[in-house]
This record gives structure tokens, sequence and C-alpha cells, in this order.
């Protein structure tokens, strides 16, 4: 560590605090702990002023991990069975919501459909009574156009609803059911909701979330830290367009992955910089046949 | 807490107010603020008027104890490499 900027004590302490209430782990079993990684990325910051702007952030962070999702993901379901918008059916079809461009990957909303197999899942009526088909794509459901009752299409996080609204210009040229669909997602940005809402289509998330910047401050406040956030990503050389998070999307959550819409000092790493402490780097990658 | 890690960080602490030279040493972050977090339950570190880190009484005190041993802290070589002295005689000279 010789040689490389070192984070003062003060900051250390925030961090600790913010670690505490959370109920972060401070320590995993390996070299690279996420709180290390943290106070790391606070220390190459350039002043005070974006390091406070971080922690005061951070406040607010939302780390949902793994074994957060099935409670998480019964939240929502609740949710979704006890609207109004919810109607009943004997034939209720699961897919992954998916736009055609990610058919065959290994995507979060994958992981998501075996979950719906759990035991906590079948205490529901709906998965007691009726019968569910988990469908791997939403290419199948066309074969089974007549018998769907409702279609539940699921992903664990939506931020600017672009990928939701692909997925479900997919599905009205495959076939005709658009009153029968309903997205739930196990955290949400309220703008993906509105512009998925836009579409006539409803969103049930355990979590919405509100942009971190714009929906939170006074304009006047809210515009400086915009910059701040902005220069702070500019200084770590976040790529174009993704300075307040992909689509502007302000959000502050990690979930199994973090998505691109989180600002990135949380999750972007450059060879210039150290560690993020939310990293989603491509040296972890998917190959398929 | 190991007692020459307590030391470790009570000396810091009273030489330099400050966990900084233990972060620059290489030392986790998250271990080190873990500890001082125990040594502050344990009454042992404050902070003061400045928000800087302190030694309360309890800390010098317990400080001064170690560093008493530690003075007293004997380094002997192992067991296997203890060589018993020559006699002159013993010398071979051609």
């Amino acid at each position: 560590m010789l040689g490389k900027k070192v984070l003062s004590d003060n900051y250390v302490t925030k961090l600790y605090e913010i670690f505490k209430s959370k109920e972060w782990t401070l320590q995993e079993n390996s070299d690279y702990s996420v709180f290390d990684r943290f106070c790391s990325r606070l220390a190459e910051l350039e002043n005070d002023e974006e390091r406070d702007l971080v922690i005061e952030l951070t406040g607010g962070f939302l780390w949902v991990t793994s074994s957060m999702y099935e409670e998480y993901l019964l939240t929502a379901l609740k949710k979704l069975f006890e609207s109004d918008k919810w109607k009943k059916s004997k034939n209720i079809y699961i897919c992954p919501l998916l736009p055609e461009r990610d058919f065959g990957k290994l995507k979060s909303s994958i992981f998501m459909l075996y979950m719906c197999q759990s035991i906590l899942m079948r205490t529901y009526p709906e998965f007691q009574e009726g019968q569910i088909r988990i469908c791997e794509s939403p290419a199948i459901l066309k074969a089974h156009e007549d018998r769907i009752g409702g279609l539940i299409l699921i992903d664990d996080f939506i931020g600017s609803g672009e990928t939701a609204i692909e997925c479900l210009d997919y599905l009205k040229a495959l076939c005709n059911m658009d009153e029968k669909i309903y997205i739930v997602a196990l955290v949400a940005q309220e703008e993906g909701i509105k512009n998925i809402n836009k579409e006539k289509i409803p969103v049930f998330a355990a979590v919405t979330r509100k942009k971190a910047i714009t929906d939170v401050y006074p304009e006047e406040e809210a515009k400086q830290k915009m910059d701040i956030m902005k220069k702070i990503s500019t200084y770590l050389h976040a790529p174009r367009g993704m300075q307040l998070g992909y689509a502007d999307t302000e959000s502050l959550v990690a979930m199994m992955k973090t998505p691109n819409n989180t600002f990135p000092v949380y999750w972007y790493e450059h060879k210039n910089n150290t560690y993020a402490p939310f990293v989603r780097k491509g040296n972890v990658k998917v190959i398929r046949s | 807490m190991k007692e020459s890690t307590e030391f470790l960080i009570l000396d810091t602490i009273k030489k330099h107010s400050s966990l900084v030279p233990l972060f620059s040493a290489g030392y986790s972050y998250a271990k080190i603020i873990e500890w001082v977090r125990q040594l502050e339950e344990e009454k042992k570190i404050c902070f003061d008027n400045m928000e800087k880190r302190t030694l309360t009484d309890i800390g010098l005190g317990r400080w001064k104890v170690i560093k008493k041993k530690k003075s007293g802290f004997t380094i002997l070589p192992l067991n296997d490499y203890k060589i018993s002295p020559i006699r002159v005689d013993e010398i071979y000279l051609p």
C-alpha cells in the first residue's frame, strides 16, 4: 500500500458506521473485502467534497445480496396477487423479462426463474391451486398463447425500463395478450416503472427507488451534487453517457451484480483506478457454446 | 485481540492521534477499524475535543503495562541452534 493514497480515519469511521447500520459484512473470508475496496475508492477521489457526497449518498444505498432474493421475490409477488389489477387464472406463465438480443444468455432474470419453484413460493394459493408454467424464454410463449391466463415477466432489477419495453415490443409482435401481462421485479426505479406503465403494463416491485439526487434534493443543491458526481465519474474514466448511471438513472443499488444504472463510482474500474466496491468488471464472463 | 496488536494500535494513537500510519503501512482498513471499535468499547480509546482519537486513562494504563512487558521481552535462539562453547584445547592448530 506504500505510495498509494490512504483514507483518513474520519472517513473510515463514517463508512464503518454506514456498514454497521446496514448490516453489511465488513470482512469476507477472502482477500478483497468490499469495505477495503470502498475505502480505497474513497481515498483515490480528488477531494473531501467528493468523498462527502459519496458517503452521504451511500447512506441511501441498497445492496440486495443473493440471500435476500427470495424474500424480495415473495414480497413482490404478494403485491401482485393482492392487487386489483391481478386477474385470477388457473394457468399462470412465468417468463424472464428478456429482450430478444439476450435470449439464450445467462441473465439475472433466468436465475429468478429457479426461485419460482421454491417451497416458500408454493405457500401462495396461486401456486397451490393453479397450473404454473415456467418458461425459459419469451420465444416459447407463442406455442402456448391460447392457454395463457396470466403472464408474469420477472427480473431482479428495473432501471430505465428500456429492457422491459424491448421485451414487451417483442411479445406484442409475437402474440396478443397485453391485458394478461404483469411485470414483477425485486427492485425497480420509479422512472422505469413510469416508462413501462406508459405501455399499459403494471409493474410490481418489492422496493421502488427514486433518482438518488434529482428526486431527493432541492433543484439548486441537486445541480451542485450532479456536477460533483459528473466530475467524479470523469475522473474515474467512466464511459460516456454513464456519468450518472446508464440513461441518467441515478441509482444507488447493487444486486448480485451491480446494475450499470448505479453511479459509476460504486462499480467502475479502469486500469488507472483501484478497486470499486460493488465491481462489475468484464473479467468474470459467461461463455456459451 | 493479541497483545501485540493491541499495543500497536494504542501506541499509534498515542503518538499520532490517527490510524493513518497503520493504513499507510498496509494494514486492512476493515481489520484495523474493527480492532479500534473493540478498544473503544473497552473504553481504552475515545475522541478528544478536536474529534481526534486519543487514549483514555484506561488506555494509557494498558499501554504502560504492555510497554513494560515489551521491554522485558527477550528473543532466544531456537534450541536446535544452541552451540556448546568450545574449549581452547579442542581447537586444532596445525
